[in-house]
């Protein structure tokens, strides 16, 4: 610690800090302009500039860093001066905007000249700056250059928080602007705008624009993906115009392109707002009465005739943790059936039973944060796609660690440029290098200690780095070189996405990734994790709420209802035709005798209901998310539903009263504290506080070595697709229809990605269209070839639902039920 | 010899206007050249500390004029004081001198020009308005009279040019603020393509290169210098951990005309892949079965890893430079050939002979008797030369005596002695290699040179020295040895390593051939062209300077490069402005000792992993493990950017 005085106050900080670190955790104010939290300190604006006894002249606080004893002044005549000549300065030829700027009301220049006293400019120059607007690396983000001031905060935002290098700081001197080098490395995470002190960088999701006083500012958690990012909805006139990022969460103001530029949808005008029934094949609007009515009389009818069991449930995985409790309490009490699962199995059920065997309990109490400490890291997946704020630490722990990058993919990832090894495998091929890395730290002396020892030991052995080179492709140096990096490591975190284990044999994938994280004691205390990051908001919450004892899992459920063992289905905001199993969906859903779906929009499920449901969205409620770490934190409502929505717990309350049973309806915060009592993990935690849930039990560590390998090819089908970007929420945009008129309209279009090689052979071109033949289904498909794709392996980009990629998945993990996605035969024909 | 009229540098100010003879002064603290080029004088120097007016004709408000512009295109545009404050002032300035100006003007380009000098973020900003304040305050008048006057000042001819204490002292004027700065950014990729546009040996400079550039570091002043070196070293290697495809220069159009290097050593290396990027076909004659020269064979690998070099040889015979080995000019291919075959030829064969130490007993050709180079060469090449002698003495003071002594331990010798007539501190060799063999445990014998050699039979069994005591200085400026008669002594070795230089040999060249050589037997040539007395005929490196440091030998090959192209395309063969400019900068002194910075001091260097000394000196492992990425990053943040501007007017 150094202990210093500024301003006369004695202060003690953390040793490496700068002078406005210290200042700034003291209370002590410095103006500054081009100091932003999150980023280095750039040292551009030369506004916070202080004097230090002893120096004849002054430093700038942001890039100095405290000296024991050092003495520091913030304020002084001659330091007034300086900083009115800086601003004087920037303020040559800035356009009088003030009026229709974005930011006036929240504008740091605004602020500056204001706090300084400027009232007069003694400078000109004869040339003005481009006034502008431009457009800038996509349609949705604008460029003004005459209100720029060039503090680089968007081109420092740009490199070091997200590694895209998509804007640079061109030119000399004066000339000098913001550019954009290359509109494709754009990843529209939108941390230029969030970072720009001034209004030079504006983004045009919203046409609604209000100053910050007109509108209302409420922080929720965002509903895209399993981070849990915190948003801060700004909302005007009943509509959210823009979403902000507050300093909480794994984000600290961070967001990706979902959580910035997605929120259109939450304002969409065409949702459903009255029950739908089916009457002469079409849905007609009726009265809550009558639908409550028939929902009542439907299924005691079944009930009675075939019993709870012909009753099945399907939860969306962005319902909150309260309506997942109630819902689940609902089928439980009320049906009385058990026959209640949501796709959150998808992307998180295998994580939970390979957990459960390797550590004792379904769940790690490792926060995220701890990647960004982490001196080497393991990431299988697209984190810069799919999560990126979790790629965002990754990257954290390369800068300000020096971490060791191994990522392992079918494709070349952002992130495989900054990797010491990149593993590019085919899916399926996973144990192999998994187990060949096992084997090498085995050799390296780690694990001894472990149970289960000799038995992974036996089990590993003939994954010599020959065996898995000549089976894989993968080259065995660079195995042997990851291995050593996880040998020498201190501090290993593992990250992977839902991919891992949405294949045949998914199961094993996780239970051999958990061997390689107990190898090197990721898990332990002091480790850096072993996380599983995915699409969905609620995954960790939906499951924790509605653990069954027994009953019939989603995709069960369907085969039962293809069967006809099912006769009644629940389909709370799940859209089940677009992420289940494409043919197994079909036939269930029209064998069905009552299909209820609950929803915002009209989806393709909804269309084949008997009877459609109202929804509310995201941000028309109260509650809570549970994030892929365990933490617990809020979601708050900011907008007022259509007049007659229901919240599910009223919803519920009606329909059991019609079907003439008792039920209470309560408040989001009264079910919580039954949650809290309940659910035995969540007895500790406050959703406003955002902790975690979790028990004190310390963990234990078991290998679970792994089982038959070897895996048949299919016949006929000669290459192996993967469906990537699925689980998106289905609210941005689903099958061709953009609901989201801000980011639903400028994400790209469902394409396949293929490797330059297997195009030439099979005389396809870029831009061609195909059709991919599963065993189960077939799509046709716009292609995009290039060299970052491993050969032999085919990406399905689904875009907004924009091709049906579940017709093609059939396969499913009999141990997790969950299906194939990732792993799929198929065959190509050029069309 | 052009009288000074002016000149304010260091604090010294000399006025001499209005003054008689008797009373005219010569600045001593700012020696400016007399001339820019033959024939071309100097009339006035504009620069980071002040100004030198020699020849009345010079407009001081015009050449302040000049120098601003200069300063505007040199701005990096990452502050607002630089990159809009010397804006308006050069804009002020220009409309001053296009009889438009208003005395108003003055004071606010003086307010401003403190301004700019106190707030500024790096050096280049707090250097630019000095010499604009000295002539605001000293010729005043003369900035008065052009405003009253309203004409306009007719331009004069200016050179100007961005330097820096270290970019100065690079022997390559490598562009070190720059890349630096690329690396505090996090833009590693970006960092080493700067490196490259000055050498195609990064890798091997960031761990074997002298740094003269640290030695001329400002941040010495607050602190500690900047590791240059080892920030170089970390971006090359980032390179390789990351896999990453190496961004070479995009060769230009292909050129038919063809060039012949002889000698594949950093100055041939170096020269052929500038030329290569240029778009010419070249062919290097390599004597030995491998490139690199000393840097191979001479460096020893706990150094210098053999993989870091081959893969920079790599890289530059990717872009289509052939190497032909095992090729010795003058015994397979006559050099007379060459001057036939291409048009254009560069001699880079370095100085590999060891110079003899003229005691007796040299000659005789005594088992374990073996000179610097041709141990090195020997251990290098995977062999112990002589396994019978288990003890070592080696002779010599400077990195090649340093090599033999560390690589002996290396190699499983038990005692290993070094014996130099000078003392510790004269040694010429690197300290951190001196410090390291200490550690390593070699034992140091200082003011001791050799007298005999001790045999028994056709066995070295030991050497007499003779002890020393320092006189005067010599034409190095180390004192000289004076021998002590009476003193002889005897230190008994199996192995007498003399590695007290290197001399040139240039026996392959003909007298017919027209290349002069001098008496040191080196060859001759333009210091700025490096053309030899023979046209298109080219030679840098150590076979020019004599024994000398690898940066100076690769940034000769570059430069010879530069000169080569200019002669096949048929245009004078003379230096750049960039060249001519650093040199008066030389002249002039960039790094000033005495400055007292602004800045708060107290952090040190960043401390470089290195191998314990027991576990190091028994293989050849890398001793130093370079920085990981968020030492580099730390490290470059402390560099102090110290571009500032110069101009002369012609």
């Amino acid at each position: 610690m150094v202990t210093l005085k500024i301003d006369g106050k004695e202060i003690t900080v953390p040793e490496g800090s700068t002078i406005l670190e210290a200042a700034r955790a003291n209370g002590i104010h410095i103006p500054t302009l081009c100091y932003h939290p999150r980023l280095a300190p750039i040292g551009s604006c030369r506004i916070c500039l202080v004097e230090v006894e002893g120096l004849e002249g002054p430093v700038a606080s942001c890039t100095t860093y405290v000296q024991e004893g050092m003495v520091v002044r913030t304020q002084s005549e001659e330091l007034l001066r300086l900083r009115q000549e800086a601003l004087k300065l920037i303020l040559i030829n800035h356009p009088l905007d003030c009026p229709q700027c974005d930011m006036a009301g929240e504008c740091q220049l605004q602020n500056l000249v204001f706090e300084l006293g400027l009232d007069k400019q003694d400078y000109s120059l004869r040339e003005a700056k481009e006034r502008g607007p431009k457009d800038f690396t996509n349609p949705l983000i604008r460029y003004w250059p005459s209100r720029c001031v060039l503090c680089l905060r968007c081109v420092r935002a740009d490199h070091e928080i997200v590694g895209a290098g998509a804007i640079e700081l061109e030119g000399n001197g004066y000339e000098a602007r913001i550019a954009v080098k290359d509109e494709d490395l754009c990843i529209l995470c939108g941390e230029c705008v969030r970072v720009c002190p001034v209004g030079a960088l504006t983004e045009r999701t919203s046409p609604v624009r209000a100053r910050p006083w007109q509108r209302e500012e409420i922080t929720t958690t965002c509903p895209h993906c399993s981070l849990g990012c915190q948003l801060r909805l700004k909302v005007f006139e009943g509509k959210v115009i823009g979403v902000g990022g507050p300093e909480e969460g794994l984000g600290k103001g961070s967001l990706c392109q979902r959580g910035f530029f997605g929120f259109d949808f939450l304002n969409h005008p065409e949702r459903i707002r009255k029950p739908l029934l089916r009457k002469d094949g079409s849905l007609v609007e009726v009265e809550w009465p009558e639908a409550l009515a028939v929902i009542a009389a439907n299924v005691n009818r079944i009930l009675l005739d075939d019993g709870p069991q012909a009753v099945g449930g399907i939860l969306s995985a962005r319902l909150t943790n309260e309506e997942a409790y109630l819902i689940g309490r609902f089928m439980r009490e009320v049906v009385g059936t058990s026959n209640l699962d949501s796709s959150a199995r998808f992307n998180l059920e295998p994580y939970r039973g390979a957990l459960q065997g390797g550590v004792g309990r379904p769940y790690l109490p490792i926060s995220l944060e701890e990647v960004r400490s982490c001196d080497c890291l393991v990431v299988v997946g697209d984190l810069d796609r799919d999560n990126l704020i979790a790629a965002n630490l990754v990257r954290e722990a390369l800068t300000k660690k020096g971490a060791r990058l191994i990522v392992a993919y079918p494709r070349r990832v952002h992130l495989a440029e900054e990797a010491e090894c990149f593993i590019g495998f085919r899916p399926g091929d996973e144990l192999f290098w998994i187990n060949g890395i096992a084997r090498a730290l085995i050799e390296k002396g780690k694990g001894k200690d472990i149970e289960g020892f000799e038995e992974l030991k036996k089990a590993v052995e003939r994954y010599s780095p020959d065996f898995v080179e000549g089976r894989t492709g993968i080259p065995k140096g660079i195995m042997e070189e990851a291995a050593q990096y996880l040998a020498e490591a201190e501090r290993v975190g593992f990250i992977f996405t839902p991919f891992l284990f949405q294949q045949p044999q998914g199961v094993q994938n996780v239970k051999g990734l958990l061997n390689l994280a107990l190898l090197v004691g990721a898990t332990s205390e002091g480790g850096g994790g072993f996380h599983l990051v995915g699409p969905q908001s609620n995954v960790v919450g939906v499951t924790e709420m509605t653990l069954g004892d027994g009953g019939l899992s989603g995709v069960e459920i369907l085969e039962a209802a293809a069967e006809g063992r099912v006769k009644v289905l629940l389909l709370w905001g799940e859209e089940l035709l677009s992420t289940f199993p494409g043919s197994l969906a079909e036939k269930a859903l029209s064998a069905l005798d009552f299909l209820v779906v609950q929803d915002v929009y009209l989806t393709p499920s909804a269309k084949k209901a008997h009877l459609v449901l109202p929804a509310l969205t995201p941000a028309e409620k109260e509650g809570s998310y549970t994030n892929c770490e365990g933490r617990v934190q809020a979601v708050r409502k900011a907008l007022e539903p259509p007049e007659g929505l229901m919240e599910t717990g009223v919803l519920l309350r009606e329909i059991a009263s019609y079907m003439g049973k008792e039920w209470e309806a309560r408040s989001s915060k009264e079910v919580f504290s039954e949650i809290k009592g309940k659910v035995a993990p969540y007895a500790q935690v406050d959703p406003s506080e955002g902790g975690f849930r979790g028990s004190d039990e310390p963990l234990k560590a078991v290998f679970q070595p792994p089982e038959g390998t070897d895996l048949q090819e299919e016949k006929g089908y000669p290459y192996i697709l993967m469906i990537e970007g699925l689980f998106h929420n289905h609210l941005l945009g689903l099958g061709g229809e953009r609901r989201d008129k801000g980011l639903g309209a400028i994400v790209p279009g469902a394409y396949l990605e293929m490797n330059e090689e297997d195009a030439k052979e099979l005389a396809v071109e870029n831009g061609d269209k195909v059709k991919v033949i599963s065993p189960w289904g077939e799509v046709v498909v716009e292609t995009k070839v290039g060299r970052d794709i491993r050969k032999g392996v085919l990406s399905l980009f689904t875009g907004l639902y924009d091709v049906d990629g579940c017709a093609l998945v059939g396969e499913v993990d009999p141990s997790s039920k969950v299906p194939s996605f990732a792993k799929i035969p198929v065959r190509v024909e050029r069309q | 010899m052009a009288e000074v009229i002016f000149s304010y540098w260091a604090g010294e100010l000399v006025d001499n206007r209005g003054k008689g003879p008797e009373e005219r002064k010569e600045p001593e603290k700012l020696r400016v050249p007399e001339e820019y080029r033959p024939g071309v004088p100097i009339k006035a120097f504009m620069g980071w500390d002040g100004l030198c007016v020699r020849d009345p004709a010079v407009s001081v408000v015009d050449m302040c004029r000049a120098y601003m512009e200069a300063v505007q295109k040199e701005s990096c545009g990452k502050c607002f004081p630089c990159r809009v404050g010397t804006k308006v002032i050069a804009e002020t300035l220009d409309r001053i001198c296009q009889g438009e100006g208003r005395v108003e003007d003055l004071s606010l380009m003086e307010g401003l020009a403190q301004a700019i000098r106190k707030s500024a973020k790096c050096n280049l900003g707090q250097t630019a308005p000095v010499p604009l304040l000295v002539a605001l305050e000293h010729f005043r008048d003369e900035f008065m009279e052009v405003i009253t006057k309203k004409k306009a000042v007719p331009k004069g001819t200016y050179k100007a040019k961005a330097t820096a204490p270290c970019l100065n002292a690079c022997p390559s004027h490598l562009n070190i603020p720059t890349y630096i700065e690329c690396i505090k950014e996090g833009d590693f990729t970006k960092s080493l393509q700067v490196i490259r546009e000055g050498t195609c040996l990064p890798g091997t400079l960031g761990r074997v290169c002298v740094r003269p550039c640290e030695f001329n570091c400002r941040r010495m002043l607050l602190d500690e210098a900047v590791g240059i070196k080892a920030l170089k070293r970390f971006v090359a290697d980032y390179e390789i951990w990351k896999k990453k495809k190496p961004l070479l220069p995009a060769p230009e159009e292909k050129k038919d005309k063809k060039v012949g290097v002889i000698g594949a050593g950093p100055a041939g290396l170096s020269c052929a892949y500038y030329l290569a990027a240029k778009g010419y076909r070249v062919t290097i004659y390599e004597r030995l079965d491998e490139p690199g020269g000393m840097a191979a064979v001479g460096i020893p690998d706990y150094r210098l890893p053999r993989h870091i070099l081959r893969r920079e040889v790599d890289l530059i015979t990717s872009l289509g430079v052939e190497i032909r080995y095992n090729v010795e000019i003058g015994k397979d291919v006559k050099f007379s050939e060459l001057l036939e075959e291409f048009d254009a030829l560069f001699i880079g064969v370095g100085a590999q002979d060891s110079t003899p130490m003229r005691v007796e007993g040299e000659e005789k050709g005594y088992k374990g008797f073996i000179p610097g180079i041709k141990y090195l060469f020997a251990i290098n090449k995977g062999y112990d030369p002589y396994p019978e002698g288990k003890r070592v003495a080696v002779v010599g003071g400077g990195n090649v005596a340093m090599d033999c002594v560390r690589t002996s331990f290396r190699i499983g010798k038990e005692e290993v002695n070094l014996l130099y007539r000078r003392t510790r501190k004269e040694m010429p060799a690197d300290d951190v290699e001196i410090q390291e063999a200490e550690e390593e445990g070699v034992n140091f014998t200082f003011l001791c040179a050799p007298t005999r050699v001790i045999a028994e039979g056709d066995r070295v069994v030991g050497v007499e020295l003779q002890r020393m005591e320092l006189g005067e200085p010599d034409s190095s400026g180390r004192r000289r040895p004076v021998p002590i008669p009476g003193s002889e002594f005897v230190v008994e070795t199996d192995i007498l390593i003399p590695a007290i230089g290197q001399r040139v040999d240039l026996s392959f060249i003909e007298e017919k051939d027209g290349v002069e050589k001098s008496r040191r037997s080196t060859v001759v040539v333009d210091e700025d062209t490096f053309q030899t007395s023979r046209k298109g005929v080219f030679s840098a490196g150590d076979c020019v300077t004599g024994p000398d440091v690898l940066v100076r030998a690769a940034g000769g090959g570059r430069l010879a490069a530069e000169m080569i192209d200019l002669f096949l395309r048929g245009e004078e063969v003379a230096p750049s402005d960039d060249h001519l400019m650093e040199k008066v900068f030389s002249a002039i002194g960039v790094f000033d000792p005495e400055e007292r910075v602004t800045g708060v001091g107290g952090r040190m260097r960043e401390k470089m992993e290195v191998l314990p000394p027991e576990v190091r000196k028994r293989s050849f492992d890398e001793v130093e493990k370079g920085y990981r990425a968020d030492q580099a990053v730390r490290e470059a943040s402390r560099c102090l950017r110290c571009y500032r501007v110069g101009l002369v007017a012609l």
